[in-house]
């Protein structure tokens, strides 16, 4: 296998969010800043490499009928651990995303790849699938904040960049700015990588 | 019959590996997380109270009794009493904020401070914004007590003005006298 291939689909043409449109909640409740896309999206990483790591070692000794109760203990675990870990070290980071680190355990990103990668490939595969689906998430998630946080408060990665004049439009850091700006990103998105792969 | 008695254990046998780990991560990062909690505790109680050296607890039926205020600390300056500090957890949009707030001696309110809280982010989290909380400072402590809501906040700031006017009838009520 290819691994190369592996980590980059991830990123390009499997994309998470523009492309598989999976783990929607976070990405459009979190993303109203760029540091909370970050934010979460290496959260989500560290929990999508130990959930695969792991179902990966695993996968053959699970029973194939209980194969999702033992996936959702592994990611809960891992999401805890996380939790945890994050509330010691990072408290800001933990303050500022709140519930939606719990939340982590019903993205359907990880259980998607436990499902579909991990439990049928080795674990250095499912490692580098692991890396590139959470790169790709976390990529779109920062382009997402990036562009809300712009928008909605003048904004990037805290730092006032927009001129005096700019009014900020609040509506970028509710919920319809996210559905605005995700539906937008995601057309540029699908453009861009269908005009390059027809070439 | 046998296959379900398999599947049992070896999902028994996942779940107290789970449970081991967990139990492993939870005392390594405990003790951080606590000290971390205390030592913003005292540090919010110094910034409220900046007059104050000392802090007693102070105990009354009536704050064990409500659900809404947690602890009060009572500040003193050389044995004389500055104000009080009292902790308060008001049912935010996303549970309950923990929040401190300072009162005086004359009955000013010298400040508010979000101890912790799981609000929308970008959204009810900008209850712990500097230029929000400080539309509290100098007000006097009477149950009246509101400041204008965030827009796309509501929840998080009315529970915030709650939190602020339950502070403020403990201190009306027990504490002043």
């Amino acid at each position: 296998m290819n691994m190369g291939k592996v980590f980059g689909r991830g990123i390009v043409l499997d994309n998470p969010i523009f492309v598989q449109a999976l783990g929607m909640c976070p990405t459009l409740a979190v993303t109203n800043t760029a540091i909370n896309g970050l934010g979460m999206g290496v959260a989500t990483t560290a929990v999508l490499l130990g959930s695969n790591l792991v179902i990966s070692l695993i996968r053959n000794v699970i029973p194939p009928k209980i194969r999702i109760p033992s996936f959702i203990v592994v990611i809960a675990t891992f999401v805890t651990m996380v939790g945890m870990l994050m509330k010691a070290y990072t408290p800001e980071l933990d303050q500022a995303l709140g519930i939606f680190i719990p939340l982590i355990v019903v993205n359907c990103l990880i259980l998607g790849r436990a499902e579909s990668f991990a439990s049928k490939n080795g674990a250095g595969a499912s490692i580098v699938d692991g890396l590139g689906m959470g790169v790709g998430f976390t990529l779109a998630l920062v382009v997402l904040g990036v562009v809300r946080e712009l928008i909605g408060f003048g904004s990037v990665f805290g730092m006032a960049v927009m001129p005096e004049a700019f009014e900020p439009m609040s509506i970028m850091t509710m919920a319809p700015g996210a559905f605005l700006a995700l539906g937008i990103l995601m057309a540029i998105f699908n453009k861009m990588v269908y005009s390059k792969s027809k070439s | 019959m046998r296959d379900m008695i398999k599947m049992g254990l070896i999902l028994l046998l996942i779940t107290s590996i789970a449970g081991l780990v967990l139990g492993i991560t939870n005392s390594m990062t405990e003790g951080i997380i606590l000290e971390r909690a205390m030592a913003g505790d005292i540090a919010s109680m110094q910034v409220l109270l900046s007059e104050a050296d000392s802090f007693e607890p102070v105990d009354h039926e009536e704050i064990s009794a409500s659900s809404m205020i947690k602890e009060v600390y009572a500040g003193y300056k050389g044995g004389d009493l500055v104000g009080f500090t009292i902790k308060v957890a008001p049912g935010g949009y996303g549970g309950p904020i923990e929040m401190m707030v300072g009162i005086d001696a004359t009955a000013e309110i010298t400040g508010i401070e979000i101890l912790e809280q799981t609000e929308t982010p970008g959204l009810g989290t900008k209850i712990t914004e500097e230029s929000y909380k400080t539309q509290f400072t100098g007000l006097t402590a009477d149950s009246s007590i509101a400041v204008d809501t965030i827009a796309g906040a509501t929840v998080s700031s009315e529970a915030v003005n709650n939190g602020v006017r339950a502070a403020a009838a403990l201190y009306e009520d027990i504490l002043n006298n």
